[in-house]
């Protein structure tokens, strides 16, 4: 009698320790996958950032830039290098890109593609357009700078770069 | 019943024990979460940062030196600090009003802000903050719009004043859903 008391009593104990373990291995699962799903999250983030600054660099490119400022485009070299036809396979080999295009935002603009007949009265300039799948593109804010000649003044207005291929996903 | 109030007693100290344990537990998970960045915290964003950027080099309607240069959204809020009072050559407005203006409408165009958008709203403010700790800071532009109660991201663009006492910050905080 007094034995079976003692087994009821260990079966009692091992099944609180049971309902302890499980209760712990839950909260400690519930915390691993909160801190995986912030640690992905964050990840995505820094992987978006570093895409951008890669798309600021290709604006900072001597084809590209605009003197004295580092996150300018020069948009008459970018209107000229819009007409040249080859520009497009060199830019997607040296770039990595099978697509990317510059937009421009604020003042808004007539939509169209800026090509040198059509310049200023045009929205967008594809620079690279490889007709291949685009796959997930970035964009990054720019300014884009001209010298306006009825004004005798430098003028620069809100743009965005927009790009994808493998030479954005490398980092 | 001496042993067997004694055993009655074990039983609920041992009770006792796994609630305290459990509520230890919780409170450890609570305090952890607590003091996780919450949801009103602003986390810093390249994206807010080129934006702020690319802003600043933007060639505004006004012309305050007369001289046929429009200024940049940078040199408009030099001017704003520096002679407030000052107004744009030809249209008279002023060079604070121009600067609300222009902001107004570059943030409109440029980022996607409104309900059922991808940012609810923002906050901007432009103001001198001051090198010398115990300078007071001033308060140049402010500009709100939209609810900014769930997360939010945000950036700064510092622009040197010619009064060289400090710097220009531009502020820009993006609130999400």
């Amino acid at each position: 009698m007094m034995n079976n008391k003692g087994q009821i009593k260990i079966q009692e104990m091992a099944f609180v320790l049971m309902a302890i373990f499980v209760f712990f291995a839950l909260v400690g699962l519930m915390f691993i996958s909160y801190r995986v799903s912030n640690l992905r999250e964050g990840s995505e983030v820094i992987k978006e950032d570093a895409t951008k600054e890669l798309l600021k660099n290709i604006a900072n490119t001597p084809e590209l830039s605009w003197a004295g400022c580092s996150n300018c485009i020069d948009l008459d070299k970018a209107v000229v290098l819009n007409g040249n036809g080859s520009s497009e396979e060199q830019y997607a080999g040296l770039f990595g890109l099978n697509y990317m295009k510059i937009e421009r935002i604020y003042p808004k603009r007539e939509d169209g593609e800026c090509i040198l007949g059509a310049y200023p009265r045009c929205s967008e300039l594809t620079l690279v357009d490889t007709k291949e799948v685009k796959g997930t593109s970035s964009s990054a804010f720019v300014a884009l700078c001209k010298w306006d000649g009825e004004l005798n003044t430098e003028v620069c207005e809100l743009g965005r770069v927009i790009a994808s291929g493998s030479g954005l996903n490398e980092n | 019943m001496r042993i067997k109030n004694k055993k009655g007693q074990e039983e609920m100290v041992g009770f006792a024990l796994i609630v305290i344990i459990v509520a230890v537990v919780g409170v450890v998970l609570l305090g952890f979460a607590l003091r996780n960045p919450g949801e009103s915290s602003e986390a810093s964003s390249v994206e807010v940062n080129q934006f702020l950027e690319s802003l600043a080099h933007v060639t505004s309607d006004c012309d305050y030196n007369s001289r046929n240069d429009f200024a940049s959204m940078e040199e408009l809020a030099r001017e704003c600090y520096t002679n407030p009072a000052d107004t744009c050559t030809g249209s008279e407005e002023n060079v604070c009003n121009a600067l609300n203006e222009s902001l107004k409408g570059i943030i409109s165009k440029g980022l996607d802000i409104g309900t059922e958008k991808y940012y609810e709203g923002f906050e901007m403010n432009i103001g001198f903050e001051p090198k010398e700790v115990g300078e007071e800071e001033v308060e140049i532009i402010s500009l709100k719009e939209g609810s900014c109660e769930g997360r939010k991201v945000g950036g700064e663009y510092l622009i040197s004043s010619s009064r060289a006492r400090g710097s220009i910050a531009m502020n820009l905080v993006l609130c999400l859903e």
